[in-house]
């Protein structure tokens, strides 16, 4: 062996032995787990298929998959939305624009659960800073978290303002990376600044989208600390996530096989519609 | 698909393996000596018998029963054929059954208790006098001198076992009722005797045991004038110790008809100690002190309690009969009650040891599995052994291990032998004497003057044990004080307190540890939730056969106590160390406004919940409330608002037992439907409340609450808020005063990786004795599960610490916790789905929304 694939070999294998212990080996034993009965603390049993077929049965999965999803058309667009607008704001002269970036990006860093605490006292019904913000306007209170047509979408709100910053940073780059020399041709032609936007920065930000797209939807299916502090999963089971009622599989229930089965089968519809997503988006850059 | 079925199963096992993750660890060997014992009523049951005196179908059991048949029968010839049973016998066996009953609350044990009460009632003369003997056929003997109608020993036995019934049953039982004029009259005629300060039949024996009666009343029905007559009966017994330390008779208390001290029936002791405590006599306890520490001591030291002591100190050993030594046993335990000094207790688990064989001839005395007990020793000869079982000493022998039985520091002694010789006299007896345990641990009773002194030497050996308290400073704190105090007395068991690390629950950290194998040897913050999977691991020590543990468990709780606790083989596998009884808490001021009383059912709530509705800013919307009933689902929640209304409603019954549903019912019906209706009229606030408490501020009006928040309200409230504490409401026609409330109980536990489980139950059973009781009320605000909390007068006074802390004490022992289930949690969060939508959304009508919850219950507990 050359000294310099030795030195490679060397050089990664921390990396490769971290990588085995704590992501391939989890993986892999995740996967034995769906066919085991094991309550972490007597020796687990053989199940079969028993999970997998109590899965496809579960009402409780299924809603809490429907949940995810309404969080995602919620929480996808408004990201979008929001991220790109404020990137674009951003990206003009702007007094204390240094300033600005950091505090859009500042949420990003801040612990989920202290986030989550924070927005709690924001949504609270009686006492909350938006709710005495809307009797102000003479506006009734709004059950933010204790309406179950609202609460996801609050939470939704909440997951946006978290999250944000750092889509605005991707979408800075993308901005700054579209030639100043599009905009004057089309300005030349008499196009408005909407249209300019629209028709050369909008369809310039793709890679920048889907990427946004891909890691918010992956982000998105992962919903738990907003839900497990806010609302325990509640009101009427509308804000129970996968990865939440996964949760409580394994650690409120010990239900370890059955917590790996919904991990599993919420790792592969991840999979799934990021493929979908991909040949969406994919096909919509190509024509 | 079998090889797929076999290659997953062999990559599962040694993932699992690598893991370190397989069944929990071996079940851990305790030592024979450390387990406890158990006491048996068969025999005293074969020699009861049906009669009827007085034209009344009674109980009584029969005087004698000879080897090797053990048939029963009657008064011999040599005592002139007094008769086939006697009320001297039949009262003390019903103390043997009360006592019985009110640890086991076994139907039967009360049944023959109440017979032979009112065989004892039937003797009664209409003036207090009671006759003892009768024959086979009913009929009294009223000529034999020990038979004949007087106010004498044979009276004194028979108040005592009264006194014992208004104790364990409680004085507004209707079966108290009965013997209610029996026991009125044998009192007054009481009282005449110590007017004219005469001995109950001139004998300091017969005047202790009728003062046992007195007090025993006395301890569930005080009164000014019954606490007199005590204190001068008590006053009565007092002068007649004799001699001191060094100075024969040692402190004996001599009954002056005979002018020796008798072992037979010697409980004067016994009732001074009591009175002492009962009536806060410190002096009393002291006179008791002085036979105990001076004279009994001797007997240890010379290695057995002899008939007679005399006056010059020369002693009679034999014969040596389960009525001598039972007195001593009792006494010292009196003693060891009354002056919380555990060292006390250890001369009685040794004194005990009579029965189990630490005699001169080396003979058990007491039979295991019958509790036949034979009649004596030294009869005729040194070595001689009466094979005979009368009832004397068998209900002598129960008295005395049953009371051994229920105190910790007691029971672990029990079983000691002797080490050295038996000196026939007191006054040569050493100044030290050493008793070897079953596993050859040794103790060292030596006497210093007119005091004693207990000694364990380590062995070379200290035993080490780490205890995991909740990581609450408060319960940090306590655990800290405990375990030094409890260090400076056993230097050979020594304790070391870490909080339970850090975690998002206990729960979830015991666990871990279990799956790491780094379990403490202690942990006082396992819920009933979690015990049930512990013990699915194997990962606890079963606690109610350990003598240390068992003792406490007798000692502080009764069989309905503890009877959802037990796991399906019937064991006790953690102490209950405290209970946090739900009650509706009210704010006095808010309720007294709105004109309403604090609600006692469901039509009241309803009511009072519409007064305390209010608008205060006059904006349209209602912002003060009657009672906040929490949103969220998760499980705990419900521990606030349908679980002990469930409870309440449902007679104790509660969700699952033995793997069925049992909460598929009206009570939860009518749970869930109180709830509904209040959040359909608008009447709760839909609101989760972050951040605050709504009652501390006044928010709301009423919360369900168990003590451990009174603490906290002290410290946070409003200034001026006023509360005070009811019943949780029941349906309409029930009564709240007899509800079960939510126990929300905390226990500790003794996991199997200790290598001491003998030693980790004995310091189990120190962190639940009344001594660190009497703390967790003071410095905690929280209730020892402890049976008669309420009314027990050693907790008095730390109870008033504390507002209202006075009536959740009062249901401590009418209480039932979460089931002890593995899949609980599953259960409650199932159960709080199904209330959110029907109270709270009303989307389901509550009896379907009951159904479902069942139906789905039970789908998890087939799948298990």
């Amino acid at each position: 062996m050359h000294a310099e694939a030795r030195s490679g070999l060397f050089l990664t294998a921390p990396y490769a032995v971290f990588l085995l212990l704590f992501s391939l080996f989890p993986i892999g034993f995740s996967v034995v787990l769906v066919v085991l009965k094991w309550d972490l603390v007597t020796a687990p049993s053989f199940a079969g298929l028993d999970n997998v077929q109590h899965l496809m049965a579960d009402a409780r999965f299924w809603q809490a998959l429907v949940n995810t999803l309404v969080f995602l058309a919620v929480h996808l667009p408004l990201q979008i939305i929001v991220a790109l607008t404020l990137a674009w704001a951003l990206d003009r002269p702007l007094l204390l624009r240094a300033f600005w970036r950091a505090a859009f990006f500042l949420p990003v860093v801040i612990s989920g659960a202290v986030v989550t605490i924070l927005w709690s006292a924001l949504y609270a019904t009686d006492v909350g800073l938006i709710n005495g913000l809307l009797a102000r306007l003479d506006l009734g209170p709004v059950p933010w978290l204790t309406d179950p047509a609202i609460a996801m979408p609050a939470i939704a709100i909440m997951a946006t303002w978290k999250n944000v910053g750092f889509y605005v940073v991707i979408y800075l780059a993308g901005l700054q990376s579209v030639p100043r020399s599009c905009h004057e041709a089309i300005e030349l032609e008499g196009a408005t600044a909407w249209q300019s936007f629209l028709h050369v920065t909008l369809p310039l930000l793709k890679p920048q989208t889907l990427l946004v797209v891909t890691l918010s939807t992956i982000n998105g299916f992962q919903l738990f600390i907003e839900p497990y502090v806010l609302t325990g999963g509640g009101p009427l089971r509308r804000t129970l996530s996968v990865v939440l009622y996964m949760y409580r599989n394994a650690f409120s229930y010990q239900k370890m096989g059955y917590a790996a089965t919904l991990g599993l089968a919420l790792a592969l519809i991840i999979a799934a519609v990021l493929v979908v997503q991909r040949r969406v988006i994919g096909s919509a850059e190509e024509s | 698909m079998k090889d797929i079925t076999r290659t997953a199963w062999a990559v599962a096992a040694a993932a699992l393996m690598m893991l370190g993750c397989g069944p929990g660890p071996p079940p851990v060997a305790i030592p024979a000596g450390a387990k406890a014992i158990e006491l048996r009523l068969d025999h005293l049951l074969h020699l009861g018998f049906d009669v009827t005196v007085a034209g009344r179908q009674v109980r009584a059991v029969a005087l004698y029963a000879e080897w090797p048949d053990y048939r029963p029968v009657g008064s011999p010839a040599r005592d002139g054929f007094e008769g086939l049973a006697a009320v001297d016998d039949a009262a003390r066996a019903a103390v043997v059954y009360l006592r019985h009953f009110e640890q086991t609350a076994d139907p039967r044990s009360k049944q023959e208790a109440l017979g032979l009460l009112s065989f004892v009632t039937a003797m009664e003369q209409g003036d207090g006098e009671f006759l003892n003997f009768i024959q086979a056929d009913g009929t009294p003997n009223r000529t034999a001198p020990t038979s004949r109608r007087s106010f004498s020993y044979w009276a004194a036995r028979a108040l005592w076992a009264m006194g014992e019934a208004v104790r364990v049953l409680g004085p507004e039982n209707p079966d108290v009722d009965d013997l209610r004029p029996t026991l009125d009259r044998a009192i007054s005629r009481l009282a005449r005797e110590v007017e004219r300060r005469h001995l109950v039949g001139g004998s300091a024996t017969a005047t202790a045991e009728a003062l046992l009666g007195l007090l025993s009343v006395q301890q569930v029905e005080p009164t000014p004038e019954r606490a007199d007559l005590a204190g001068r009966t008590a006053d009565l017994l007092v002068p007649l110790a004799q001699g001191d330390a060094e100075t024969a008779p040692w402190g004996a208390h001599i009954d002056p008809a005979e002018g020796v001290w008798h072992a037979w029936g010697a409980r004067t002791a016994q009732a001074l100690a009591l009175a002492g405590r009962v009536l806060s006599r410190p002096d009393l306890v002291v006179a008791a002190q002085r036979e105990a520490d001076q004279l009994w001591v001797r007997f240890l030291l010379a290695g057995e309690v002899p008939e007679l002591v005399y006056s010059d100190g020369r002693t009679k050993p034999f014969p040596q009969i389960a009525y001598g030594v039972s007195p001593v046993v009792e006494g010292y335990l009196a003693l060891a009650d009354a002056t919380e000094e555990p060292r006390y207790a250890v001369l009685a688990g040794l004194t005990a040891s009579w029965f189990l064989g630490a005699n001169r001839p080396g003979i058990t005395m007491y039979d295991t599995a019958t509790g036949r007990t034979l009649d004596g020793l030294g009869g005729a000869s040194a070595d001689d052994v009466n094979r005979n079982s009368g009832a004397e000493s068998t209900i002598e022998a129960l008295l005395a291990l049953g009371s051994v039985a229920t105190h910790p520091e007691a029971a672990v002694y029990l079983g000691y032998r002797l080490v050295a010789a038996i000196v026939p006299s007191a006054a040569d007896a050493p100044a030290e004497r050493e008793f070897a345990g079953p596993e050859e641990q040794r103790v060292t009773v030596s006497r210093r003057g007119a005091t004693f002194t207990i000694r364990e030497p380590a062995g070379g050996t200290t035993i080490e044990l780490t205890y995991w308290p909740a990581a609450n400073p408060v319960e940090v704190d306590l655990a800290r004080r405990l375990a030094a105090e409890w260090n400076g007395r056993h230097p050979d068991i020594q304790v070391h307190v870490q909080p339970i690390p850090a975690g998002r629950s206990s729960e979830e950290v015991l666990l871990a540890a279990v799956v790491g194998n780094a379990t403490p040897d202690i942990c006082s913050n396992v819920s009933s939730g979690l015990l049930a999977r512990l013990v699915r691991a194997g990962a606890v020590v079963r606690l109610d056969d350990l003598a240390g543990t068992a003792a406490r468990l007798g000692e502080r709780t009764s069989e309905p106590m503890l009877v959802s606790l037990r796991l399906p083989d019937g064991g006790i596998y953690a102490v209950p160390w405290k209970t946090n009884p739900m009650m509706l808490m009210y704010n006095v001021g808010r309720l007294t406004d709105a004109g309403v009383t604090p609600p006692g059912t469901y039509s009241e709530l309803i009511d009072a919940l519409r007064a305390l509705a209010r608008d205060t800013d006059g904006d349209g919307r209602l912002d003060r409330w009657g009672f906040w009933a929490r949103l969220k689902t998760t499980w705990f929640e419900r521990f606030y608002d349908f679980y002990p209304l469930y409870l309440a409603a449902s007679d104790g019954r509660t969700l699952v037992a033995r793997g069925e549903v049992v909460f598929e019912n009206e009570a939860a019906v009518a749970a869930v439907e109180v709830l509904r209706q209040a959040f359909a009229e608008g009447l709760l606030p839909r609101s989760n409340f972050e951040g605050r408490d709504p009652f501390m501020d006044g928010t709301v009006a009423m919360k369900v609450v168990g003590p451990w928040f009174v603490k906290e309200l002290e410290e946070l409230k409003v200034p001026g808020l006023r509360y005070d504490v009811t019943p949780v409401p029941v349906p309409d026609g029930d009564d709240p005063a007899a509800a079960y409330s939510f126990a929300d109980l905390k226990s500790i536990a003794v996991f199997s990786t200790t290598r001491h489980p003998a030693a980790a139950a004995r310091f189990v059973a120190y962190l639940t004795s009344p001594e660190a009781d009497r703390l967790l009320i003071e410095e905690a605000a929280q209730l020892p599960y402890r049976r008669g909390l309420a009314a027990d007068v050693r907790f008095a006074a730390a109870l008033t610490r504390w507002p209202t802390l006075q009536a959740y004490a009062g249901r401590a022992d009418r209480s039932r916790d979460i089931d002890v289930d593995p899949d609980i949690v599953e259960v409650f969060d199932i159960l709080s789905e199904a209330y959110e939508a029907a109270a709270i959304y009303g989307i389901v009508p509550p009896e379907q929304a009951v159904r479902e919850a069942a139906n789905e219950v039970r789908a998890v507990l087939r799948a298990r």
